[in-house]
């Protein structure tokens, strides 16, 4: 039972991961197609197709998450989530400054904070796929685990504030 | 009480949790912006008396300290055309120097993405890392790349974006004492 509970809040997590990247980058399209463009070198014309295609991959696979296949959904994830955290990787080794509005986040660029909060994810994802198959969970355990999902998401969303507030001088 | 109840009530405050964290987390960017207005640093005004550390050696420099006319540059390792004039800043040091006027690249960054700025230059020795709230104080507005002229008394002289007409006039006087010296 705690198998299956601990595997619905990852499952919900990555599922609201995905929803609240789709959200942000729709949020600041213009920005994240302007960002494709200045931080990933990106061609302005393949960035006008590319923006709009990132954002209905990450729907799709959060559809899949949370809806009726979350492990192929969850192994799509982990190579989505895997090659995002190598792109922002290398280009912060590259050139130091990163922008994306990936979740957003519009004013600030990124950070080795987002790289760390995009490592956890994968991390995540791998847990997820380690644990058996769950045999589902009555509806209020799970609203319980999208609860505590929703938590984790907001804190993985603001990894890069929440960690600078907690580094703050008091 | 059930323990489907209690489920659904523990669901429901952890929901509100979440919700709570998001909004604590929007209020506290919002009061950010609000306690530091974007006004600049006018001219006549006096520097804030802050300390740096140098970023090769580690010596701590006082920059408000009088004496000495200073060039306070502030440039960013996010901003990309502030690495376009590293090379030429560089160029601009050595004269600075000899003309007795102290250059400091002013940054609260860390050293490793300085030293990446800065590669390939010697401007490591003119540089001065800060803490963000004194940064703050010396470029409250955050630009980049920027400039404050202090004059000799510590108050500011000249603030500016690195390229406009006091910068430039601050390059052709330095390369006409370089002419200058090179001449005697």
């Amino acid at each position: 039972m705690s198998t299956d509970f601990g595997a619905q809040i990852l499952r919900c997590f990555i599922g609201f991961v995905l929803l609240a990247a789709c959200l942000g980058k729709l949020r600041t399209f213009a920005s994240f197609r302007a960002n494709l463009a200045t931080s990933f070198g990106v061609p302005p014309q393949l960035g006008g197709l590319l923006a709009p295609a990132i954002v209905g991959i990450e729907l799709l696979v959060a559809g899949l998450v949370l809806g009726p296949f979350p492990r192929f959904g969850m192994a799509t994830a982990l190579l989505l989530f895997t090659a995002f955290a190598m792109l922002l990787a290398w280009c912060l080794w590259r050139d130091g400054v990163v922008r994306c509005s990936c979740f957003g986040e519009a004013e600030r660029s990124l950070s080795g904070y987002d790289l760390l909060r995009n490592l956890l994810i994968v991390a995540a994802i791998a847990l997820f796929l380690t644990l058996p198959a769950a045999a589902g969970t009555p509806l209020p355990m799970s609203l319980l685990a999208a609860g505590l999902a929703a938590i984790l998401t907001v804190l993985a969303i603001d990894f890069h504030d929440v960690m600078h507030l907690l580094q703050a001088p008091r | 009480m059930s323990a489907d109840m209690l489920h659904s009530i523990l669901a429901a405050l952890a929901f509100a949790i979440a919700l709570n964290l998001k909004l604590t987390l929007s209020v506290l960017r919002s009061a950010r912006r609000a306690a530091h207005p974007a006004a600049p640093l006018q001219p006549g005004e006096r520097l804030s008396d802050v300390e740096g550390t140098t970023l090769a050696g580690r010596t701590r420099v006082r920059l408000a300290a009088t004496g000495q006319a200073r060039a306070l540059l502030f440039l960013s390792s996010r901003c990309p055309k502030c690495r376009d004039k590293v090379a030429s800043i560089g160029d601009l040091a050595g004269a600075a120097r000899s003309a007795g006027l102290a250059l400091w690249i002013v940054s609260d960054e860390p050293r490793w993405r300085l030293r990446s700025l800065l590669r390939g230059t010697a401007l490591a020795a003119h540089t001065i890392r800060l803490g963000a709230h004194d940064y703050r104080l010396l470029n409250p507005t955050m630009a980049s790349p920027a400039y404050l002229f202090i004059d000799h008394e510590g108050a500011i002289e000249a603030a500016g974006l690195i390229g406009d007409q006091h910068w430039r006039a601050l390059e052709r006087q330095l390369a006409g004492d370089a002419i200058g010296e090179q001449a005697a």
